[in-house]
């Protein structure tokens, strides 16, 4: 997503390409420096030198903050540790690939990292269903079956945590807010230069012979099973820091940032939603990295906190894992439903419905994820007496949620629906995040979610939820926020061409998984029950169609990006948030002057409604309302 | 606004009779087999009529305004400036507290006692052991140990009590619609009562299935189950109980193989057509499970000898039957990727 008139001038990989080159080389010296630590004090015992597990865990240590120095940390912050002046980086689309500390490029690097990872793992998504085409498994064998699988699993994962955040949120929650940048910019760029080496270690990890323990990861076998699994442990721990991160910048600039005016009920509904799923990645993010940590120290460090045998015990992991993960799913949903609600709000030309009912769902639904974690455990065998308080906690929870669909709803009925493509994802939201809602019913519910729990109703459920709830919400992001960021419209027909054959897809590809969970078939398999064949074929073909929908897509932005016909207008949807009132693409600082905030952002036919936010003069009061 | 209001209305209302007319007509649950499947598919019966109205309403919804109000071109006027302050949110709110109390309180915690519950004077107990990649069956007061397959007396209580030697598993019969994982170091248990007699030859959902993901052959981690009747599971119990025969040698040919670090000691054996013969298995991996079964070839369809399974240190002789000229297939059942060997018969 780079800009025509800076393409034409000449893109120099080499410049491009440098910060890169040094943090590949800070990344190595790290690298050997913790190996060979590892080595000195191997020697010293007598062993051998290398020892696969160890030598990495250390030397990746102490390679992460190696990879970080040498791609720009050490220019744009570390020198000024030393007293030295820090140095700018480059100009141009040579500072995507940079240590940029502009939110703007840390968006765009956000999203396309993600999308592209997204794709990748929408690839063996597809070798899935290749697979279970037939009920032998003719394909893949279990073992590449299985590796397949967790890695599509996390790969998908991450891109749930970060891609919307990572990439609207760092472009617009400042712009939206009024505000010139993040509240610490430069965290903002360790945030997500923290983000290759998760990547790359989890691609490697298939060299050492992959992980087979899906992304849930539970002892004993991912303390059993290859050497892939600690490349796993320390992508989660360094992705984990990068989340924490990144919430903690969010917190502080929703809080501190704001632009005179722009007091807490005037805060347009995304940024509400970012402020809710930021609380969750700060406080709860630690927990998953705390359970890795637990499972490589047991493989490399002969702790024993998953060895019954020893005195361990494995379901101390599941608990320790849920506590996070649990939580996280509404860090993947949060931004999803404010993504929508602002679409909803915008393209009904309405005033958002209820608009403190859906900030007090958002928060409600922070209140209360901390404390459901252990309804996937019910039928992990831990203490009987659970069950009841952690099926009352679970279905209290819809509570919350059924506030965020009293206002989707509520600012639908008898608006002027304007069905533009960013407005078909968002009312296709609202379709599936139904779906996936209302099937979290029956897995709430203890007696239905013994049988049901671990297989493919759970599948559907938890794709209905993630990619019905989140991933529709981000591609009408993508195509909302489209012409903002590029300064380009997209086309029109493609666009819904998109929406039309994923939506379809989608739901022809999860519905039958359902009826399949019904039937017997367990989740995690490389082989299933012939009598399962037609509906898997079923599932699969659909799958194939939606993975199609994403082709049009590419083509779409490819088409939209490389065509002659130069500008989008600024305000092309006729919106009224802060983002809407500046040129698109943004200027660098955002507001060339800075905004005064004077009234709601979705008072679409208020009478005598002030508008959302105008222009002061420089030197202006910036009294807070 | 009015008449806006009827027919979304109306819209509700049909797909609301709709939705509750395939609940009761169309049954997506295949037959529960045993006491507490009935429980748990009434349950989620009474789950999808309750679901109905509330996926009918947001349908509705969003159904009514996009035929009767979407804009075509581009939106000249703003809709209608509904807040929704007052007393519209508050009633929602009483509403859907109320509906999940009532999810709460029914099916929820009153079918939770009757699902969960185990049975302490069970009529039968049995012990399930979860390895990788199998599942072993024993009858501890009938004396059937290690056996891989599930038989069980129909219209009787049965008392499951699960483990496992490595990783998690967890124990599931699709067509009792039970689970539970298998836990090392732990026992867990459920009980429940078979309802209907059935194999699994006609009914795949008659299967033990592992259902936590427990490494390279997690799919293929299942064995057979039969409910029978009660003379039926007492003759199978004194066909497979103590007196057990394959245990006793004598002068024929005796084959050796030892099992060490999950490793046969040879990948070959060669015994002679037409005669019984012996296969002495000595099990050097300490505390790990193992046996020798023959199949006519890799796919280990046909089954021609199964020995029982074992743990080390140990060793057991097992008496094969005569054989005709053909090379066989044998492997460890408990460890089928790893284990296995040609049986030369000429």
């Amino acid at each position: 997503m780079t800009e025509t008139h800076e393409r034409n001038t000449g893109f120099n990989w080499a410049v491009a390409l440098e910060p890169v080159v040094g943090g590949l080389i800070g990344g190595l010296i790290g690298f050997g420096a913790g190996a060979g630590l590892v080595a000195i004090g191997r020697a010293l015992a007598g062993e051998s030198l290398w020892s696969i597990e160890l030598s990495f865990v250390v030397g990746y240590t102490l390679g992460l903050p190696g990879w970080l120095l040498g791609v720009g940390l050490w220019e744009r912050w570390g020198r000024e540790w030393l007293g030295l002046e820090t140095k700018p980086g480059p100009h141009g689309p040579a500072r995507y690939f940079a240590f940029s500390t502009d939110h703007k490029v840390i968006g765009v690097q956000y999203l396309v990292t993600f999308l592209a990872l997204f794709l990748l793992a929408g690839l063996m998504a597809m070798l899935i269903r290749v697979q279970l085409l037939q009920p032998d498994g003719a394909v893949l064998d279990d073992g590449m079956y299985n590796r397949v699988m967790s890695l599509h699993g996390i790969i998908m994962v991450a891109v749930a945590v970060a891609v919307v955040i990572g990439g609207f949120g760092n472009y617009f929650v400042p712009i939206m807010i009024g505000a010139k940048d993040m509240a610490f910019p430069r965290l903002n760029a360790l945030s997500f230069w923290l983000i290759p080496p998760v990547a790359v270690l989890l691609l490697a990890a298939q060299a050492v012979g992959g992980w087979d323990s899906g992304w849930t990861s539970y002892p004993p076998l991912s303390v059993q099973n290859a050497s892939g699994q600690v490349f796993f442990n320390l992508a989660i721990i360094t992705f984990g820091l990068s989340s924490i991160l990144g919430g903690l910048n969010f917190l502080v600039t929703i809080i501190f940032m704001r632009a005179p005016g722009m007091t807490w009920s005037r805060l347009p509904i995304f940024v509400w939603s970012m402020f809710a799923a930021a609380i969750l990645a700060l406080t709860f993010t630690q927990f998953f990295a705390g359970a890795m940590l637990m499972v490589t120290l047991d493989r490399v460090a002969g702790s024993v906190f998953f060895d019954a045998e020893a005195g361990g015990e494995p379901l101390l992991y599941q608990h320790v894992f849920w506590f996070y993960s649990h939580p996280a799913v509404y860090i993947f949903v949060l931004p999803g439903l404010g993504v929508t609600l602002e679409i909803l709000a915008h393209f009904s030309r309405k005033p958002l419905f209820a608009y403190r009912w859906a900030v007090g769902g958002f928060l409600g639904i922070v209140s209360v994820s901390g404390i459901v974690w252990a309804h996937h455990m019910f039928v992990s065998g831990m203490n009987e007496s659970l069950l009841a308080p952690f099926l009352v906690t679970t279905e209290i929870i819809s509570i919350p949620t059924g506030f965020v669909f009293l206002s989707a709803i509520g600012t639908i009925w008898m608006g002027r629906l304007w069905l533009r493509t960013p407005m078909l994802f968002a009312l296709g939201v609202v379709f599936n995040f139904l779906i996936g809602g209302i099937t979290g019913i029956f897995l709430a519910d203890v007696p239905t979610d013994i049988n049901l729990s671990d297989t493919y109703f759970v599948v559907a459920h938890f794709h209905y939820t993630i990619i019905g709830g989140e991933i529709f919400a981000l591609f009408a992001g993508v195509y909302y926020w489209f012409p903002k960021i590029t300064g380009r419209m997209y086309n029109e027909r493609l666009g819904q061409a998109h929406f039309w054959l994923m939506f379809i897809g989608f739901n022809a590809t999860f519905i039958p998984m359902f009826w399949l969970g019904l039937h017997g078939m367990n989740r995690r398999v490389a082989t299933y029950s012939g009598e399962l064949q037609d509906v898997n074929v079923l599932a699969s073909v659909m799958g194939f169609t939606l993975a199609f929908s994403f082709v049009i897509f590419l083509v779409n932005i490819a088409w939209s990006l490389l065509r002659p016909v130069p500008k989008a207008a600024d305000d092309p949807w006729f919106a009224r948030t802060l983002e809407w009132r500046i040129a698109s693409p943004p200027p660098e600082e955002n507001f060339v002057i800075p905004p005064l905030v004077t009234g709601g952002p979705y008072d679409y036919g208020v009478p005598n409604a002030p508008p959302h936010g105008m222009f002061a003069p420089a030197g202006a009061s910036d009294e807070v309302q | 606004m009015t008449r806006d209001l009827i027919r979304a209305g109306l819209l509700w209302l049909a797909l609301t009779v709709v939705g509750e007319y395939l609940v009761v007509s169309v049954d997506l649950y295949p037959a529960a087999m045993s006491d507490k499947g009935e429980e748990i598919d009434h349950a989620f019966t009474v789950l999808m009529a309750m679901a109905v109205p509330v996926f009918s309403l947001v349908v509705a919804v969003v159904v009514y305004t996009i035929l009767a109000h979407r804009v075509h071109g581009l939106p000249e006027q703003d809709g209608p400036p509904q807040m929704g302050r007052g007393t519209l949110p508050v009633a929602w709110l009483a509403i859907t507290s109320g509906l999940t109390a009532l999810v709460i309180v029914y099916p929820g915690l009153t079918s939770l006692g009757p699902v969960v519950g185990v049975e302490d004077d069970a009529d039968l107990t049995v012990e399930v052991t979860g390895v990788q990649w199998t599942w072993l069956v024993s009858y501890p007061d009938e004396g059937v140990e290690n056996v891989r397959e599930l038989v069980l007396p129909v219209d009787r209580e049965v008392k499951f009590e699960i483990t496992s030697l490595d990783v998690l598993h967890s124990f599931w019969v699709p067509a009792f619609f039970m689970k539970i994982d298998a836990v090392p170091g732990r026992t867990t248990s459920f009980s429940l009562a078979p309802t209907e007699e059935g194999e699994y030859e006609s009914n795949p959902m008659l299967r033990v299935q592992c259902t936590e993901l427990c490494g390279l052959s997690h799919s293929r981690m299942q064995v057979p189950v039969r409910v029978v009747s009660e003379e039926e599971f007492a003759s199978w119990v004194s066909e497979h109980g103590e007196d057990d025969p394959q245990a006793s040698p004598d002068g024929v040919l005796t084959l050796d193989i030892a099992a060490k670090d999950l490793l046969f000691d040879v990948e070959t054996l060669e015994a002679p057509a037409g005669e019984v013969f012996n296969i002495r298995l000595d099990n050097q991996d300490e505390g790990v499970l193992h046996n020798v079964s023959v199949y006519s070839d890799e796919s280990a369809d046909e089954v021609l000898f199964q020995g029982d399974i074992f743990a080390g240190l140990d060793a057991v002789t097992y008496k094969l039957p005569a054989l005709d000229a053909q090379t066989y297939f044998f492997r460890c059942d408990v460890h089928p990727a790893t284990m296995t060997g040609s049986l030369v018969v000429e």
